[in-house]
Protein backbone atom coordinates (compact mmCIF):
# COMPACT_ATOMS: atom_id res chain seq x y z
CA UNK A 1 0.00 0.00 0.00
CA UNK A 2 1.51 3.36 -0.99
CA UNK A 3 1.83 6.33 1.36
CA UNK A 4 -0.40 8.49 -0.82
CA UNK A 5 -3.21 5.98 -0.82
CA UNK A 6 -2.98 5.63 2.95
CA UNK A 7 -3.05 9.39 3.38
CA UNK A 8 -6.44 9.67 1.80
CA UNK A 9 -9.88 10.35 3.12
CA UNK A 10 -10.71 6.64 2.78
CA UNK A 11 -8.11 5.29 5.19
CA UNK A 12 -7.78 7.36 8.34
CA UNK A 13 -7.04 4.43 10.63
CA UNK A 14 -4.42 4.56 13.36
CA UNK A 15 -2.25 2.15 11.37
CA UNK A 16 -2.40 4.39 8.31
CA UNK A 17 -1.58 7.41 10.48
CA UNK A 18 1.46 5.64 11.96
CA UNK A 19 2.66 4.58 8.52
CA UNK A 20 2.63 8.19 7.32
CA UNK A 21 4.26 9.46 10.54
CA UNK A 22 7.01 6.84 10.29
CA UNK A 23 8.24 8.35 7.00
CA UNK A 24 9.30 11.46 8.97
CA UNK A 25 11.16 9.59 11.72
CA UNK A 26 14.78 8.49 11.93
CA UNK A 27 17.06 11.15 10.52
CA UNK A 28 19.77 12.96 12.47
CA UNK A 29 18.55 16.48 13.21
CA UNK A 30 21.82 18.20 12.35
CA UNK A 31 20.18 21.63 12.52
CA UNK A 32 19.75 21.21 16.28
CA UNK A 33 23.38 20.14 16.70
CA UNK A 34 24.45 23.33 14.89
CA UNK A 35 22.08 25.50 16.94
CA UNK A 36 23.02 23.84 20.24
CA UNK A 37 26.77 24.22 19.80
CA UNK A 38 26.44 27.49 17.90
CA UNK A 39 24.45 29.37 20.51
CA UNK A 40 26.89 28.21 23.20
CA UNK A 41 29.84 29.57 21.20
CA UNK A 42 27.93 32.83 20.58
CA UNK A 43 27.21 33.12 24.32
CA UNK A 44 30.90 32.61 25.15
CA UNK A 45 31.72 35.21 22.49
CA UNK A 46 29.38 37.70 24.16
CA UNK A 47 31.18 37.13 27.48
CA UNK A 48 34.54 37.64 25.79
CA UNK A 49 33.40 40.81 23.99
CA UNK A 50 31.98 42.33 27.19
CA UNK A 51 34.99 41.45 29.35
CA UNK A 52 37.37 42.83 26.70
CA UNK A 53 35.37 46.06 26.51
CA UNK A 54 34.35 45.44 22.90
CA UNK A 55 30.64 45.35 23.75
CA UNK A 56 28.71 47.37 26.37
CA UNK A 57 27.15 45.30 29.14
CA UNK A 58 23.59 46.35 28.26
CA UNK A 59 24.07 45.17 24.66
CA UNK A 60 25.61 41.97 25.98
CA UNK A 61 22.53 41.45 28.13
CA UNK A 62 20.18 41.80 25.14
CA UNK A 63 22.28 39.55 22.90
CA UNK A 64 22.75 36.99 25.65
CA UNK A 65 18.99 36.80 26.27
CA UNK A 66 18.39 36.26 22.56
CA UNK A 67 21.14 33.65 22.32
CA UNK A 68 20.01 31.73 25.41
CA UNK A 69 16.47 31.53 24.02
CA UNK A 70 17.92 29.01 21.55
CA UNK A 71 19.55 26.83 24.21
CA UNK A 72 16.63 24.61 25.26
CA UNK A 73 15.42 23.14 21.95
CA UNK A 74 18.67 21.26 21.12
CA UNK A 75 18.52 19.60 24.54
CA UNK A 76 14.87 18.83 23.92
CA UNK A 77 15.83 17.23 20.60
CA UNK A 78 18.44 15.19 22.46
CA UNK A 79 15.89 14.13 25.08
CA UNK A 80 13.87 12.54 22.27
CA UNK A 81 16.88 11.04 20.50
CA UNK A 82 16.65 13.32 17.45
CA UNK A 83 20.37 14.11 17.52
CA UNK A 84 21.32 10.49 16.88
CA UNK A 85 18.28 9.59 14.77
CA UNK A 86 18.11 5.89 13.97
CA UNK A 87 21.87 5.44 14.51
CA UNK A 88 22.31 3.66 17.85
CA UNK A 89 26.09 4.16 17.86
CA UNK A 90 25.56 7.93 17.94
CA UNK A 91 23.29 8.00 21.01
CA UNK A 92 26.02 9.75 23.00
CA UNK A 93 25.40 12.83 20.85
CA UNK A 94 22.02 13.37 22.52
CA UNK A 95 23.43 13.86 26.01
CA UNK A 96 26.65 15.58 24.96
CA UNK A 97 25.16 18.25 22.69
CA UNK A 98 22.08 18.49 24.93
CA UNK A 99 24.21 19.26 27.99
CA UNK A 100 26.55 21.72 26.22
CA UNK A 101 23.52 23.52 24.84
CA UNK A 102 22.05 23.90 28.34
CA UNK A 103 25.13 25.50 29.92
CA UNK A 104 23.79 29.05 29.37
CA UNK A 105 20.52 27.96 31.01
CA UNK A 106 22.51 26.36 33.88
CA UNK A 107 20.32 23.27 33.68
CA UNK A 108 21.01 19.56 33.65
CA UNK A 109 20.07 17.71 30.45
CA UNK A 110 19.35 14.49 32.35
CA UNK A 111 17.10 16.18 34.91
CA UNK A 112 15.13 18.00 32.22
CA UNK A 113 14.89 14.77 30.20
CA UNK A 114 13.50 12.80 33.14
CA UNK A 115 10.90 15.47 33.87
CA UNK A 116 10.01 16.00 30.20
CA UNK A 117 9.40 12.28 29.60
CA UNK A 118 6.89 12.30 32.47
CA UNK A 119 5.23 15.33 30.88
CA UNK A 120 4.76 13.32 27.67
CA UNK A 121 3.52 10.25 29.51
CA UNK A 122 0.98 12.17 31.61
CA UNK A 123 0.27 15.40 29.72
CA UNK A 124 -2.22 17.64 31.56
CA UNK A 125 -2.70 15.19 34.44
CA UNK A 126 -2.79 17.32 37.63
CA UNK A 127 -1.38 14.44 39.67
CA UNK A 128 1.39 13.30 37.31
CA UNK A 129 2.35 15.99 34.78
CA UNK A 130 5.33 17.98 36.13
CA UNK A 131 4.43 20.87 33.78
CA UNK A 132 0.84 21.06 35.02
CA UNK A 133 1.53 23.81 37.55
CA UNK A 134 2.53 26.29 34.88
CA UNK A 135 0.48 25.03 31.93
CA UNK A 136 -2.89 25.10 33.65
CA UNK A 137 -3.05 28.63 34.99
CA UNK A 138 -5.41 31.46 34.11
CA UNK A 139 -2.91 33.99 32.75
CA UNK A 140 0.36 33.85 30.82
CA UNK A 141 2.17 35.81 33.53
CA UNK A 142 1.28 33.09 36.06
CA UNK A 143 2.94 30.56 33.74
CA UNK A 144 5.96 32.89 33.47
CA UNK A 145 6.33 32.88 37.26
CA UNK A 146 5.30 29.30 38.08
CA UNK A 147 7.68 27.76 35.55
CA UNK A 148 10.57 28.75 37.85
CA UNK A 149 9.23 26.17 40.29
CA UNK A 150 10.79 23.55 37.99
CA UNK A 151 14.25 24.81 38.87
CA UNK A 152 15.89 24.89 42.28
CA UNK A 153 13.72 24.10 45.27
CA UNK A 154 10.66 25.95 44.07
CA UNK A 155 7.23 24.33 43.92
CA UNK A 156 6.56 21.91 46.78
CA UNK A 157 3.82 20.13 44.75
CA UNK A 158 6.35 19.44 42.02
CA UNK A 159 8.95 18.30 44.54
CA UNK A 160 6.43 15.83 45.94
CA UNK A 161 5.69 14.54 42.43
CA UNK A 162 9.41 14.09 41.70
CA UNK A 163 9.97 12.26 45.01
CA UNK A 164 7.12 9.92 44.11
CA UNK A 165 8.63 9.21 40.66
CA UNK A 166 12.04 8.60 42.29
CA UNK A 167 10.49 5.85 44.41
CA UNK A 168 8.57 4.10 41.65
CA UNK A 169 10.71 4.56 38.51
CA UNK A 170 14.36 3.40 38.43
CA UNK A 171 15.10 5.08 35.07
CA UNK A 172 13.75 8.37 36.35
CA UNK A 173 15.82 8.05 39.52
CA UNK A 174 18.94 7.24 37.52
CA UNK A 175 18.50 10.28 35.23
CA UNK A 176 17.91 12.61 38.20
CA UNK A 177 21.00 11.26 39.97
CA UNK A 178 23.15 11.68 36.84
CA UNK A 179 21.83 15.19 36.37
CA UNK A 180 22.42 16.21 39.98
CA UNK A 181 26.18 16.27 39.28
CA UNK A 182 25.66 18.96 36.64
CA UNK A 183 23.27 20.84 38.92
CA UNK A 184 26.05 21.05 41.53
CA UNK A 185 28.59 22.10 38.89
CA UNK A 186 26.35 24.97 37.75
CA UNK A 187 25.66 25.90 41.37
CA UNK A 188 29.39 26.37 42.10
CA UNK A 189 30.29 27.79 38.69
CA UNK A 190 27.78 30.62 39.05
CA UNK A 191 29.14 31.52 42.49
CA UNK A 192 32.73 31.56 41.21
CA UNK A 193 31.92 33.69 38.14
CA UNK A 194 29.83 36.07 40.27
CA UNK A 195 32.73 36.48 42.68
CA UNK A 196 35.11 37.54 39.88
CA UNK A 197 32.64 39.16 37.42
CA UNK A 198 29.53 40.09 39.47
CA UNK A 199 27.60 42.42 37.17
CA UNK A 200 28.54 40.45 34.06
CA UNK A 201 27.30 37.23 35.69
CA UNK A 202 24.06 38.96 36.63
CA UNK A 203 23.40 40.45 33.20
CA UNK A 204 24.93 37.88 30.85
CA UNK A 205 23.88 34.71 32.67
CA UNK A 206 21.47 34.88 35.62
CA UNK A 207 18.93 37.44 34.39
CA UNK A 208 18.86 36.25 30.73
CA UNK A 209 18.32 32.62 31.78
CA UNK A 210 15.51 33.64 34.14
CA UNK A 211 13.81 35.63 31.37
CA UNK A 212 14.26 32.75 28.93
CA UNK A 213 12.87 30.26 31.47
CA UNK A 214 9.73 32.41 31.69
CA UNK A 215 9.57 32.56 27.88
CA UNK A 216 9.84 28.77 27.72
CA UNK A 217 7.11 28.36 30.33
CA UNK A 218 4.69 30.58 28.44
CA UNK A 219 5.45 29.72 24.80
CA UNK A 220 6.61 26.09 25.04
CA UNK A 221 4.22 24.88 27.74
CA UNK A 222 1.33 27.15 28.68
CA UNK A 223 0.12 28.22 25.24
CA UNK A 224 0.07 24.74 23.65
CA UNK A 225 -1.57 23.02 26.66
CA UNK A 226 -3.62 25.57 28.56
CA UNK A 227 -7.09 24.51 29.67
CA UNK A 228 -6.89 21.22 27.76
CA UNK A 229 -7.77 17.75 29.09
CA UNK A 230 -5.48 14.72 29.50
CA UNK A 231 -6.13 12.67 26.38
CA UNK A 232 -4.10 11.81 23.27
CA UNK A 233 -5.08 14.10 20.36
CA UNK A 234 -6.84 16.46 22.81
CA UNK A 235 -4.02 17.48 25.15
CA UNK A 236 -2.25 19.97 22.82
CA UNK A 237 -3.54 22.58 20.39
CA UNK A 238 -2.55 24.63 17.40
CA UNK A 239 -2.50 28.29 18.36
CA UNK A 240 -1.66 31.69 16.86
CA UNK A 241 -0.49 34.93 18.43
CA UNK A 242 0.02 37.23 15.45
CA UNK A 243 3.77 36.66 15.41
CA UNK A 244 5.48 34.57 12.69
CA UNK A 245 6.01 31.14 14.20
CA UNK A 246 9.75 31.32 13.53
CA UNK A 247 10.02 33.94 16.30
CA UNK A 248 8.26 31.63 18.76
CA UNK A 249 10.49 28.68 17.97
CA UNK A 250 7.51 27.20 16.07
CA UNK A 251 5.67 26.35 19.25
CA UNK A 252 2.37 27.18 17.54
CA UNK A 253 2.68 23.73 15.94
CA UNK A 254 3.87 21.97 19.13
CA UNK A 255 0.88 19.63 18.83
CA UNK A 256 2.77 17.69 16.13
CA UNK A 257 5.46 16.95 18.69
CA UNK A 258 2.94 15.54 21.16
CA UNK A 259 1.32 13.43 18.45
CA UNK A 260 4.67 11.91 17.38
CA UNK A 261 7.60 12.97 19.62
CA UNK A 262 10.09 11.10 17.45
CA UNK A 263 9.52 13.46 14.50
CA UNK A 264 12.28 16.08 14.38
CA UNK A 265 11.35 19.70 15.10
CA UNK A 266 12.45 20.88 11.65
CA UNK A 267 10.35 18.18 9.94
CA UNK A 268 7.13 19.06 11.75
CA UNK A 269 5.70 21.41 9.06
CA UNK A 270 5.94 18.71 6.36
CA UNK A 271 4.61 16.07 8.74
CA UNK A 272 1.63 18.28 9.62
CA UNK A 273 0.83 18.77 5.94
CA UNK A 274 0.89 15.00 5.42
CA UNK A 275 -1.03 14.20 8.60
CA UNK A 276 -3.58 17.02 8.42
CA UNK A 277 -6.51 14.72 7.42
CA UNK A 278 -5.73 12.47 10.41
CA UNK A 279 -5.46 15.46 12.72
CA UNK A 280 -8.85 16.75 11.65
CA UNK A 281 -10.37 13.26 11.96
CA UNK A 282 -9.00 12.90 15.51
CA UNK A 283 -10.39 16.31 16.50
CA UNK A 284 -7.07 17.91 17.43
CA UNK A 285 -7.85 21.44 18.67
CA UNK A 286 -7.19 23.95 15.88
CA UNK A 287 -6.46 21.33 13.18
CA UNK A 288 -9.53 22.15 11.09
CA UNK A 289 -8.33 25.76 10.68
CA UNK A 290 -4.82 24.89 9.47
CA UNK A 291 -3.64 26.15 6.10
CA UNK A 292 -2.73 23.42 3.59
CA UNK A 293 0.87 24.64 3.51
CA UNK A 294 2.78 25.39 6.72
CA UNK A 295 5.22 28.15 5.81
CA UNK A 296 7.88 29.88 7.86
CA UNK A 297 5.68 32.95 7.90
CA UNK A 298 2.66 33.57 10.09
CA UNK A 299 0.75 30.38 10.88
CA UNK A 300 -2.55 31.87 9.80
CA UNK A 301 -5.93 30.36 10.09
CA UNK A 302 -8.18 30.45 6.99
CA UNK B 1 34.47 9.05 51.75
CA UNK B 2 30.88 8.17 50.88
CA UNK B 3 29.74 9.51 54.27
CA UNK B 4 31.63 12.73 53.69
CA UNK B 5 30.00 13.21 50.29
CA UNK B 6 26.61 12.40 51.79
CA UNK B 7 26.97 14.90 54.63
CA UNK B 8 28.24 17.54 52.17
CA UNK B 9 25.25 16.90 49.91
CA UNK B 10 22.87 17.08 52.87
CA UNK B 11 24.43 20.34 53.99
CA UNK B 12 24.02 21.83 50.52
CA UNK B 13 20.43 20.61 50.35
CA UNK B 14 19.66 22.43 53.60
CA UNK B 15 21.92 25.46 53.33
CA UNK B 16 22.85 25.68 49.62
CA UNK B 17 20.47 28.55 49.01
CA UNK B 18 22.01 30.56 51.86
CA UNK B 19 25.56 29.89 50.60
CA UNK B 20 24.51 30.81 47.08
CA UNK B 21 22.98 34.10 48.16
CA UNK B 22 25.96 34.90 50.40
CA UNK B 23 28.52 34.46 47.62
CA UNK B 24 26.54 35.04 44.40
CA UNK B 25 24.19 37.81 45.48
CA UNK B 26 26.72 39.18 48.00
CA UNK B 27 29.22 39.71 45.14
CA UNK B 28 26.54 41.39 43.05
CA UNK B 29 25.28 43.61 45.91
CA UNK B 30 28.87 44.52 46.65
CA UNK B 31 29.53 45.49 43.01
CA UNK B 32 26.33 47.55 42.88
CA UNK B 33 27.23 49.36 46.12
CA UNK B 34 30.75 50.13 44.93
CA UNK B 35 29.48 51.41 41.57
CA UNK B 36 26.54 53.33 43.02
CA UNK B 37 28.41 55.03 45.86
CA UNK B 38 31.22 55.78 43.43
CA UNK B 39 34.23 55.67 45.75
CA UNK B 40 37.04 53.29 46.39
CA UNK B 41 35.99 49.95 47.79
CA UNK B 42 36.33 50.03 51.56
CA UNK B 43 36.01 47.18 54.01
CA UNK B 44 32.61 48.45 55.21
CA UNK B 45 31.15 48.42 51.71
CA UNK B 46 32.83 45.11 50.98
CA UNK B 47 31.27 43.47 54.02
CA UNK B 48 27.89 45.18 53.74
CA UNK B 49 27.38 43.74 50.24
CA UNK B 50 28.04 40.22 51.49
CA UNK B 51 26.02 40.83 54.66
CA UNK B 52 23.08 41.83 52.47
CA UNK B 53 23.60 38.64 50.47
CA UNK B 54 23.57 36.54 53.64
CA UNK B 55 20.40 38.18 54.95
CA UNK B 56 18.80 37.72 51.53
CA UNK B 57 19.83 34.04 51.63
CA UNK B 58 18.34 33.38 55.07
CA UNK B 59 15.16 35.13 53.98
CA UNK B 60 15.08 33.11 50.73
CA UNK B 61 15.58 29.84 52.64
CA UNK B 62 12.65 30.45 54.93
CA UNK B 63 10.47 31.78 52.11
CA UNK B 64 11.52 28.79 49.91
CA UNK B 65 12.52 31.13 47.07
CA UNK B 66 14.05 28.63 44.64
CA UNK B 67 14.12 31.29 41.89
CA UNK B 68 17.06 33.13 43.47
CA UNK B 69 19.56 30.52 42.28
Amino acid sequence: MSESSLNSEKDLSIDAERLVARTFIGRIEWEMIVIGLGQFVVWLGIWYAVLMGLLPLWAGFLLSTLSISFSYLPSHAGQHGHLSGKYKNLKWLNALVGQISLIPLAQSHHVLKAIHMKHHAHTNDPEKDPDYFHTHVDHWWQAAINTHGQTGTGDSRLQKMIESYMEEDENFKSDIEKGTVFTFVFFFLQMVTAFYFPLETLLLWWLPRKLVTSYLGVIFSHQPHKALPKKRYKDTRFWVNGIPRFFNHSMQIHVMHHMYPKICHFDEPKAIEALKPFMIARGIPGAEDLPDKISYKLLSYK
Amino acid sequence: MAKLIESFTNHLTDWGLVWFCFIFWGSIFNAILVNTLNFESSNIIYFSGYALGLIFGIFAKYKNWGWVN
